[in-house]
């Protein structure tokens, strides 16, 4: 019984190792930094989808009565419509503005790297931490840092630019009254944030893989991360200098984009959006790397095409940084940099189709089980292909530009940043959540939840496609009342996945109430996160574990039983240590931890 | 091979895309609903699979093991990589091609003047000098070039009806070209939206202007004329109607005392020191002011320097200064004063 | 950046069964060449990203001289060439010294690394104070960015008399005719300048950082890792002058 290898106490975890506030926020620990910026991405999703919702909710009705002339599909509507708008103008152009910059800069970039990446990559990795704890924790401050500008420009005047910042509107104080510098100066702290992390897990992944794991045995997950990592690094630093750039224009006057001292406002276009394109990987590459992962753990089924998938990711960053001018298709770049960049922006589908095929050959023949975690993996397929396939109309320059700044693009970017990177990362958590928090959730609520974000999630948006085809321009208040019926189904929508939200956010809290104790394994993942207890110790493993497979050999697995989970004879070794450690329920006692129903 | 004829044919009441209102947009369409089918056809084949796969190979038992089926297959992944790529090719040639229809005006084309301000648009017709405020005419069956420009922040001219819309950025001048098509048997004008598609702050969803299409140039050539000739005639009071109607004062300032981005007009003329203050932006001292003709006009001229008290601080109102006439500022004047304090009620209707 | 190097007290509570670490080695690495791979890779990729940030401003600079180069031709009249080229000598030569003190940490020569050290540092004052006189003219001359920039006669004698200016003193001097926007040139220019020498800045406190461990003796043949990042750092600083030297001042 007092088996304590590496000098382990039973029942020790990175949770309950040390305590108090202190010990988490001078924490070295990735697993715990992760917690937290899972906690505070989590916040800030709640007050950017509070946003949203208030947003939807003032779309509800038009103020104008008119309806659009000319119109063949126009039914008569003749309803009274209020004259009054819910909020004020200034009011609805800040709803927006923070409801896009909280959700990109605080939420989905943040999102799967940061914290459930920093959660998992080094277990994955057999490692014992980042390469460099220190960066890490530094990382974690810089986003606090970042998220504080955010909440004291809400606090003062807010932000009415939109979350792109464009020039000369945001650089000049004549034209916005808003806290524009303390937003753009969140934005770099930010963005600073993001590259340290990226650093760090580049670093990782070169010089701490464990013996035996070669580039082509790593996890998808950590392929995409990677990917990410890459963007990261050479992406970000252009979106710093861009916002520096803004803060000294707006602060000092200093003419490099303003038309009034010979300026030139469409410069801005090009660097932000150098950085924002790549950054659109930087959100559904991760999310990609998930879905692998869920897919294939959920077949019980090796990854199919497993190197097109990991290269397709590398090759989706390179192809990333090279189409960002699609979103000046409309402002006054010439018609040869627009005929390069449609041409370049095809090649995007490339890596993105590839993926889609090869996780559906995955499910080919798989055995595969509908948990919770899975069914955000097969929403992800779909709603990517979506978002993906109505990116052709955006890349073709002839409908592009009809579709430019409409509800289309608005449609299109929520199935890509919402329905795929921020789906992928609830099944993320979903999946990873007995690993970190050691709890089994109710799986049926679970489901319950990802069905209604799945209906709400469509319900929402696919409105959105028709009434951007029809000619909706995006960030509009007040609009023509043909487009209402759209609207208020959008509406609708989003109150519906709404309600999913809020059920999936309770079934988490539940599980930490009333959770069941997790075994190591609990959906026969193989990757090496799963052959360590529920939560980690410290130092992730009892022994460094070695390699000597690809990443998703289910064939040694044995299923025990849904107390304790899946059994992987590869890692026999660990498994004896946490069945001394009683880690595993129902093989020990003593150590404090609810053990399975009244075994 | 008439593109426009096939897109008719294809999408003669389209559920997705508002009416064509040109041949170049119907080009567009065709293009849309070519990619549109190609869209549905690859989505409901992915999910077709999806579902039967997950339907098909749904575990049974807790650790039922998967059926063996290779990890890889070159052949397979080849085509599936080769296949999309050559489809996009196609789509990018062909997108291509349109968007030069699109983009590239015939040689001969009507020429016509854009300002775009917040949140306004202004239309000039440099061949007679009219200078139409914020609803375009054109004649149908013309070349328009409109030549466009923007005295404050990027704005962008969107015409759903035409299936094109270019950005109207300050200090530059951008272009964009259409070709109103007339259905044969219509005689009466036709009318279009025009949206602002880039944010530009406040008022931007209500950034609205509207095209009309005369059926001939001679029909159009009518409307200029007697536009030219109404303007000039209008008295002082409804020349200062037409003025806030069409020049972008609408937008801000009601008739109707409703309070907007900017002071009501209502009961705004005859103010006195005991009823209006206002405020210097430079210095930001804070004084009383009577509204008479000198303070408008300095309004007009320079928002920021009298800004009314309670009202955004700088102003976001753009100077007029140039784009108003003389008389039309006499005009707004005199309208001012048949709604101001002492004034009788008029009708708010505009 | 360098903290990829932790001292033994930041992970001292590592106590658990991995037997005697060296000195400097932090608990998640399993060897000083692990760890010493992982901070040059970092540092590697730090620079990757220094180079991007700056090439934003690059860009910009491009952008603008491709538009207008009348103005960067007449514009540059301003900058003072010989100042600018002593401060690109006094870079390069702090450079050097930075390398031989890498190379002393190496060989764990402790008394020349510190002399070393000394010596960039104060290079690096040098080139912050010689930018300082260049600023300070700028200043008095009203050829700042933006609204800033309205030249007073003197900053305009002072640019084109210059060089053929002695043999005709007295002569009456007609400058050549002022281009439009010549304030854009400013902008940029005190944008790349100033962000460069923010840059220094920190380096410098980088080394005092160095120097205080040296004087302490945290370094040797085993362990110098925090001085060869930190070297990296400077040579980058002095790479990204190295091209400004003559974008901004050699063009006439």
């Amino acid at each position: 019984m007092s088996h304590e290898p590496n000098g382990y106490p039973p029942g020790d975890n990175y949770l309950n190792r040390t305590k108090g506030f202190l010990s988490w926020i001078t924490t070295l620990d990735h697993k715990r930094i992760g917690v937290m910026y899972l906690c505070s991405v989590l916040f800030f999703f709640l007050v950017g989808g509070t946003f949203a919702i208030m947003l939807r909710t003032e779309l509800l009705t038009p103020k104008s009565t008119t309806q659009m002339p000319q119109d063949t599909n126009y039914k008569g509507q003749h309803e009274d419509f209020p004259q009054k708008f819910l909020f004020e103008k200034d009011t609805y152009n800040q709803l927006f503005t923070l409801h896009g910059a909280i959700m990109v800069f605080l939420v989905i970039i943040p999102s799967i790297p940061a914290s459930l990446g920093n959660i998992i990559l080094p277990i994955m990795l057999g490692a014992k931490d980042v390469a460099f704890p220190r960066l890490n924790l530094w990382s974690y401050y810089l986003y606090i840092g970042g998220t504080i500008c955010f909440l004291v420009t809400l606090a003062t005047t807010g932000l009415d630019t939109g979350w792109t910042f464009y020039t000369p509107y945001s650089s000049s104080v004549e034209y916005s009254h808003t806290n524009v510098i303390m937003a753009t100066m969140g934005a770099f702290i930010l963005g600073f944030s993001s590259i340290f992390t990226g650093l760090n897990f580049l670093v990782t992944i070169h010089t701490m893989r464990p013996a035996g794991m070669t580039w082509f045995r790593m996890p998808l997950f950590l392929w995409a991360l990677y990917a990410t990592s890459i963007i990261q690094v050479l992406a970000t630093p252009v979106l710093g200098i861009t916002l520096l750039m803004l803060i000294v224009e707006r602060a000092f006057s200093i003419g490099i984009f303003d038309p009034k001292l010979g300026g030139d406002p469409v410069l801005f276009q090009h660097f932000f959006w150098f950085y924002s394109h790549p950054a659109v990987y930087i959100m559904i590459v991760p999310g990609m790397g998930v879905a692998s992962e869920l897919i294939t753990t959920f077949s019980r089924k090796t990854i199919f095409g497993y190197r097109q998938i990991a290269l397709s990711s590398v090759g989706l960053a390179l192809i990333g940084f090279l189409v960002w001018g699609h979103h000046l298709f409309t402002s006054t770049q010439s018609n040869i940099a627009n005929m390069i960049f449609s041409f370049l922006t095809f090649f995007v589908a490339i890596p993105s189709a590839i993926k889609v095929f090869n996780w559906l050959a995955t499910l080919y023949k798989g055995s595969i089980s509908f948990q919770t975690p899975m069914l955000y993996g097969l929403a992800f397929i779909i709603l990517f292909t979506i978002g993906g396939l109505t990116g052709i109309f955006h890349a073709t320059l002839s409908t592009s530009i009809h579709l430019h700044d409409t509800y289309f693009v608005v449609a299109h970017f929520h199935y890509v940043m919402m329905g795929s990177a921020l789906i992928a990362f609830i099944g993320g958590i979903f999946y990873w959540w007995p690993k970190f928090t050691g709890k089994l959730y109710s799986d049926n609520l679970g489901r319950i939840a990802a069905v209604i974000i799945f209906i709400g999630f469509n319900g929402t948006f696919f409105p959105q496609f028709v009434m951007g085809a029809k000619g909706m321009p995006r960030r509009y208040q007040n609009y023509y009342a043909e487009y209402q019926p759209y609207h208020r189904a959008s509406t609708y929508g989003s109150y519906f996945m709404a309600t999913g939200f809020v059920l999936a956010g309770f079934t988490l809290l539940q599980s930490l109430v009333r959770g069941k104790k997790a075994p190591p394994n609990p959906w026969g993942g193989a990757t090496l996160e799963w052959q360590t207890p529920s939560p980690p110790p410290t130092e992730n493993f009892y022994h460094t574990p070695v390699i000597d497979d690809q990443p998703y050999n289910y064939d040694r697995q044995t299923y025990l039983g849904p107390e304790k989970g899946w059994r992987d004879d590869h890692y026999a070794h660990e498994w004896e240590d946490m069945v001394a450690h009683h880690d595993i329920a129902g093989t020990g006692n003593g150590n404090g931890q609810t053990n399975g129903n009244g075994h | 091979m008439n593109w426009a004829m096939f897109a008719a044919d294809l999408a003669p009441k389209s559920f997705w895309l508002p009416v064509q209102g040109s041949e170049v947009a119907a080009e567009t369409d065709v293009h849309f609903y070519f990619i549109y089918w190609l869209n549905v056809f690859f989505f409901v084949a992915i999910s077709a699979v999806l579902v039967y796969f997950c339907v098909k190979y749904r575990r049974k038992t807790p650790d039922q093991k998967p059926l063996p089926a290779p990890s890889h297959n070159t052949v397979l992944e080849l085509v599936w990589s080769i296949l999309p790529t050559l489809v996009c090719i196609a789509l990018f040639y062909v997108g291509f091609i349109v968007y030069q229809d699109l983009m590239e005006p015939p040689p001969e084309t009507f020429k016509i003047n854009v300002v775009g301000q917040k949140w306004s648009w202004n239309f000039k017709y440099p061949r007679s000098g009219l200078d139409g405020g914020n609803i375009l005419h054109v004649p149908a069956n013309t070349p328009i070039e409109l030549t466009m420009t923007s005295t404050d922040v990027i704005h962008c001219v969107y015409i759903p009806a035409m299936r094109t819309k270019k950005d109207v950025v300050p200090g530059r001048y951008s272009k964009m070209w259409f070709n109103a098509h007339m259905p044969t048997g219509q005689t009466t004008p036709l009318e279009y939206n025009i949206f602002c598609a880039e944010y530009c702050g406040t008022s931007h969803s209500e950034m609205w202007g509207k095209l009309i299409v005369h059926p001939t140039m001679d029909d159009f050539k009518k409307w200029e004329a007697a536009e030219i000739k109404s303007i000039d005639l209008k008295p002082p009071v409804e020349l200062g109607k037409w003025v806030w109607e069409r020049k972008g004062c609408k937008g801000c300032h009601s008739i109707d005392g409703t309070k907007g981005t900017g002071p009501t007009f209502k009961g705004l003329w005859g103010m006195t020191t005991a009823d209006h203050l206002v405020k210097n932006y430079s210095t930001g001292s804070t004084r009383p002011v009577v509204v008479d003709e000198n303070y408008l006009k300095e309004s007009i001229n320079e928002p920021n320097a009298e800004i009314r008290d309670g009202f955004p601080s700088p102003s976001p109102m753009p100077s007029f200064k140039g784009q108003l006439s003389d008389k039309q500022i006499n005009g707004v004047i005199e309208f001012l004063k048949t709604i101001g304090k002492d004034a009788p009620p008029v009708p708010t209707k505009p | 950046m360098a903290d990829a190097a932790h001292s033994p007290n930041d992970h001292g509570h590592d106590d658990h069964g991995h037997g005697e670490h060296p000195p400097h080695l932090a608990h998640h690495f399993d060897t000083l060449h692990q760890q010493f791979e992982a901070g040059k890779l970092g540092m590697w990729a730090f620079i990757a990203q220094e180079v991007l940030f700056f090439s934003g401003l690059f860009a910009a600079y491009a952008v603008y001289r491709y538009n207008h180069p009348e103005v960067f031709v007449y514009a540059s009249h301003f900058l003072d060439t010989s100042l600018g080229f002593i401060n690109t000598c006094v870079l390069l030569f702090s450079s050097l010294t930075m390398a031989w003190g890498v190379r002393c940490a190496q060989i764990g020569d402790r008394k020349w690394l510190i002399t070393f050290l000394w010596i960039t540092i104060l290079c690096g004052f040098a080139f912050m104070g010689i930018k300082y006189v260049e600023y300070k003219a700028k200043w008095e001359h009203n050829t700042l960015w933006g609204a800033g920039y309205h030249p007073n006669e003197e900053a305009i004698e002072h640019a084109f008399s210059h060089g053929h200016g002695k043999d005709h003193s007295d002569s009456h001097f007609t400058p050549p005719q002022e281009p439009a926007n010549v304030r854009t040139f400013f902008a940029v220019y005190f944008c790349l300048t100033g962000l460069h020498g923010i840059h220094v800045i920190v380096g410098i406190g980088f080394l005092f950082w160095l120097l205080i461990r040296s004087y302490r003796g945290d370094f040797s043949p085993e362990y110098f890792a925090p001085v060869d990042f930190v070297g990296l750092y400077w040579h980058v600083v002095d790479l990204i002058w190295i091209f400004l030297f003559p974008l901004l001042y050699l063009i006439h």
